[in-house]
C-alpha cells in the first residue's frame, strides 16, 4: 500500500503520518481494510519516481491502480510505523482527531485482525485460529498443555476442548522453529507486529516448541517434503502410487520375521533394512520401460518391472525407493514418498513421516563409509548409513534401528570358543546329597520328563556322578491296587555310601522323600515293594526284615 | 525318546545351575555351558581340556571324565551326528575328526 505526502517537510514516515491524520474518510478507511489484510506500507512524495509522470496526482492512499505507479521509495518496517503511531497516542498536547487514527491504525493491525487475515487466506474457520492462540495467550490453558502427554489427543481446559492438531498447525505454521533470540517470522507482515513482537507470546511459542511435543511435524516445511515441489522436485505420493502392487514374494520375505511388538517408527526401519538386505543394486544401468539404458536417463514407471521385484532381484535406486514407499505406506500413522533429486532428477530416495520422526532413506547412496551403499551395508550387517533424520525430537531414529538389526541380520552368532573363555572352574562348595535329588526332580519337572525317560535320565546323572560317588541306587516296584487287579508303580531308591535311610524319587510324580531303612525292610517283607531285579538290591535291606 | 548325550548335559546343567543359584554362586558360567550344548557336535569343536571343564561345570563328576568324555566323542556319535547333519565334516571351527577308518584326528 502506498501512502503518498506531498512534500518532504518532517522525514518520510513523519510526514506519512500527517498525511494519514489528514486525509479523506475514503482514504482512511481503505488503508485500514488494506492493513487488516496485511499489506505493508511503503511512503512516497508527489515529486518521488514513478513510472506514469502524467497521471493524475492524488495525495493519500494510492489506489491498487495506481494512476503514477511510484517506484525506488524506501520501505520502512511496520514495527517503526507502529512506533511512531503509539508515540502519538502518548503524546501530549496531540489532537484528538491524531489519537483517534493512530488507535484505529494499532487496532487495525492487532492480533484480530491478523488472525481474521490468516484465517481467511489459509481458508480455515477463524475459530480454529483463535483456539491456538487462545493456547499461548491464556496461561492456564498454556500450562495444561505444557503438563500433558506429548500424544495428540484432545485436551480439556474449563469445559473447552483443544485440539492439538489444529493449534500445532496454526501456531507451527504462524511462528516456524524458534531459534535462539530470533523468529523466523519476526519481520514477516502476514504475521504482523503487534504478534510477533509481543514478548509474552513468542516466549510463549518457544515453550511450547521445546517442550515434549514434536511441533517440527507443523513449523518445518521440509517434514514432509512439501519442500521439494518448491524447487521442482518430483513427488510420488501414495494418491498416485496405487496403480501395482508388491510382489507377493517380497511382501512374504518382508513381513514373515517381522517381530509384532515393533513401534510404528521401528516397523518403517525393519522394513527398509529388510529391503536393502532382499535386494541387490544393479550397477551402472536403469531401466525406461523394461530397456535397460545409462544412469543419466531418469528412471520412468514399469508397472511389469515393478511387480516382479522379489528377494535378492537387482534394482536401482527408483525401483528401490517405489518398492519401500509402497510398503512404507501400507503401515498406519506412516507417510512415505519417493522424491527425485539430482540435476535431472535421476536420483531417487524415499521421504518418510511419521507424527514422531521425519528421514529421508537413501538407500543408493555412495556417500557412506567406504563407499558401501546400504544394499551392500545391509548384506555385511553393518549399520545402515542412508537414513538422515530431518526432525528427529525424541531420539527414536537411532533407537530404532539398533533395535531392529538383531531382527534382519539374526543375532550375532557366537563362537564355543568365545562361550567357552567364559568358563573357569570355580571351586564348588561341597553340596548336600538331598539338595542333589531335589535339583535332580526339579529338572524333570521343568522338563516334563516322567516315567521310564525320567528313569533313564537318573541314569544319566547317576553315570556321570552327579550325584557324588559311591551312590547306591535300585529300581523297585510299589504295589497298588485298581479295579483291573495288582500292579507295581517304579520307583528309584538311592542313597550314598555310609548312609543308611534312602531317598524314593518318584519318577512318575516326580516327587521324592527320604525314607527310614527300617520302613524299606518292612515294606520289601509285606510285599508292598519289590525289587525289579534279584541282582539290584540295597546292601544289607536285601530280603527286608 | 532316546535323548541326545546333550540334552542331558543340558539337564544336569540346568540342576546344577539351581545348587549354585542356591549357594548364591554366579551362575553365568552355567549360561556360557548351556549356550555351547547346544550344538550337538560342540565335542567335537573344542579341546579335551575345555571339554573337561565344560563337563565339571555342568556337575559331572571329575572322577567320571574319562568315561564320559569318551562319549562324547565316540566314533558313534560322530556318525549318527553327520547323517543327521548336525556335523559338518568341513566345519573350520572342528577340533577332532574321525577320519574314513574310524580313527579320531585332531585337526588343529
Amino acid at each position: 500500500m502506498i501512502i503518498v505526502s506531498e512534500k518532504q517537510v518532517k522525514g518520510r514516515l513523519q510526514d506519512g503520518l500527517d498525511t494519514i491524520f489528514s486525509m479523506s474518510d475514503d482514504d482512511f478507511n481503505e488503508m485500514i481494510q488494506r492493513l487488516k489484510r496485511g499489506e505493508f506500507i511503503m511512503f512516497f512524495y508527489l515529486t518521488d519516481d514513478c513510472e506514469i509522470p502524467n497521471g493524475e496526482p492524488h495525495i493519500g492512499v494510492e489506489s491498487n491502480m495506481g494512476k503514477r505507479s511510484y517506484f525506488g521509495g524506501e520501505r520502512i518496517p511496520k514495527w517503526e510505523f507502529w512506533n511512531k503511531l503509539q508515540e502519538v497516542v502518548k503524546q501530549k498536547g496531540r489532537s484528538a482527531n491524531d489519537k483517534n487514527k493512530a488507535n484505529i491504525i494499532l487496532d487495525a493491525c492487532g492480533l484480530s485482525s491478523f488472525m481474521e487475515c490468516y484465517a481467511r487466506n489459509k481458508q480455515i474457520p477463524l475459530s480454529k485460529v483463535e483456539q491456538a492462540f487462545n493456547v499461548l495467550l491464556d496461561e492456564k490453558v498454556l500450562y495444561a498443555f505444557l503438563q500433558t502427554s506429548p500424544s495428540m489427543q484432545d485436551i480439556c481446559v474449563d469445559g473447552k476442548t483443544y485440539n492439538k492438531r489444529d493449534v500445532f498447525e496454526v501456531l507451527g505454521s504462524i511462528f516456524k522453529c524458534p531459534t535462539t533470540g530470533k523468529f523466523a517470522s519476526f519481520d514477516n507482515e502476514t504475521s504482523g507486529f503487534l504478534i510477533t513482537n509481543d514478548y509474552i507470546l513468542t516466549e510463549n511459542y518457544t515453550k511450547l516448541y521445546n517442550s515434549p511435543y514434536n511441533l517440527d511435524r507443523f513449523a518445518k516445511l521440509e517434514y514432509t517434503f512439501n519442500s521439494m515441489l518448491d524447487s521442482n522436485g518430483m513427488l510420488i505420493t501414495r494418491v498416485v502410487d496405487g496403480e501395482w502392487k508388491l510382489n507377493d514374494a517380497l511382501r512374504f520375505a518382508v513381513y514373515d520375521d517381522m517381530p509384532e511388538e515393533l513401534t510404528t517408527e521401528e516397523k518403517v526401519f525393519y522394513i527398509y533394512a529388510k529391503l536393502c538386505d532382499l535386494l541387490c543394486y544393479e550397477d551402472d544401468v536403469a531401466r525406461i520401460e523394461g530397456r535397460r539404458v545409462p544412469m543419466d536417463e531418469r528412471s520412468e514407471f514399469n508397472k511389469e518391472y515393478l511387480e516382479c521385484v522379489q528377494p535378492n532381484s537387482q534394482v536401482i535406486c527408483y525401483e528401490f525407493s517405489r518398492v519401500c514407499a509402497k510398503f512404507l505406506n501400507e503401515l498406519d500413522g506412516v507417510t512415505a514418498k519417493v522424491l527425485a533429486q539430482g540435476m535431472v532428477e535421476g536420483h531417487f530416495v524415499v521421504g518418510c513421516y511419521t507424527d514422531n520422526i521425519s528421514a529421508y532413506l537413501e538407500a543408493v547412496n555412495v556417500s557412506g563409509t567406504a563407499n558401501m551403499n546400504d544394499l551392500a551395508r545391509a548384506k555385511n550387517k553393518l549399520p545402515l548409513e542412508g537414513v538422515m533424520p530431518v526432525s528427529d525430537k525424541y531420539r527414536l531414529i537411532n533407537r530404532a534401528l539398533e533395535k531392529v538389526y538383531p531382527c534382519v541380520y539374526g543375532t550375532p552368532k557366537t563362537s564355543i570358543e568365545e562361550y567357552l573363555k567364559k568358563i573357569n572352574l570355580q571351586k564348588q562348595p561341597p553340596v548336600d546329597f538331598e539338595s542333589k535329588i531335589d535339583a535332580f526332580v526339579n529338572v524333570l519337572k521343568n522338563n516334563n520328563v516322567c516315567g521310564n525317560e525320567g528313569a533313564l535320565t537318573f541314569n544319566a546323572f547317576k553315570t556321570c556322578g552327579f550325584f557324588g560317588q559311591n551312590v547306591e541306587a535300585v529300581y523297585i516296584g510299589e504295589r497298588s491296587k485298581s479295579k483291573s487287579g495288582t500292579f507295581y508303580k517304579r520307583k528309584i531308591l538311592v542313597r550314598q555310601e555310609n548312609e543308611e535311610n534312602p531317598y524314593l524319587i518318584d519318577v512318575v510324580n516326580l516327587t521324592s522323600r527320604q525314607l527310614d531303612v527300617e520302613e524299606v525292610k518292612q515294606k520289601l517283607q509285606s510285599g508292598e515293594y519289590v525289587y525289579e531285579s534279584d541282582t539290584r538290591k540295597l546292601k544289607g535291606v536285601e530280603n527286608g526284615l | 525318546m532316546v535323548y541326545d548325550l546333550n540334552t542331558y548335559f543340558i539337564w544336569m546343567n540346568e540342576a546344577n545351575r539351581e545348587l549354585n543359584k542356591n549357594q548364591n554362586l554366579d551362575c553365568s558360567q552355567n549360561d556360557a555351558v548351556e549356550k555351547i550344548l547346544e550344538d550337538n557336535a560342540c565335542f567335537f569343536k573344542m579341546s579335551k581340556e575345555d571339554a573337561k571343564k565344560l563337563l565339571l561345570t555342568c556337575g559331572v563328576e571329575e572322577q567320571f571324565l574319562p568315561v564320559v568324555y569318551e562319549g562324547c566323542i565316540a566314533y558313534k556319535r560322530f556318525k549318527s551326528l553327520v547323517e543327521c547333519q548336525e556335523l559338518d565334516v568341513n566345519d573350520p571351527e572342528l577340533f577332532f575328526i574321525y577320519d574314513e577308518n574310524g580313527v579320531l584326528q585332531r585337526k588343529r
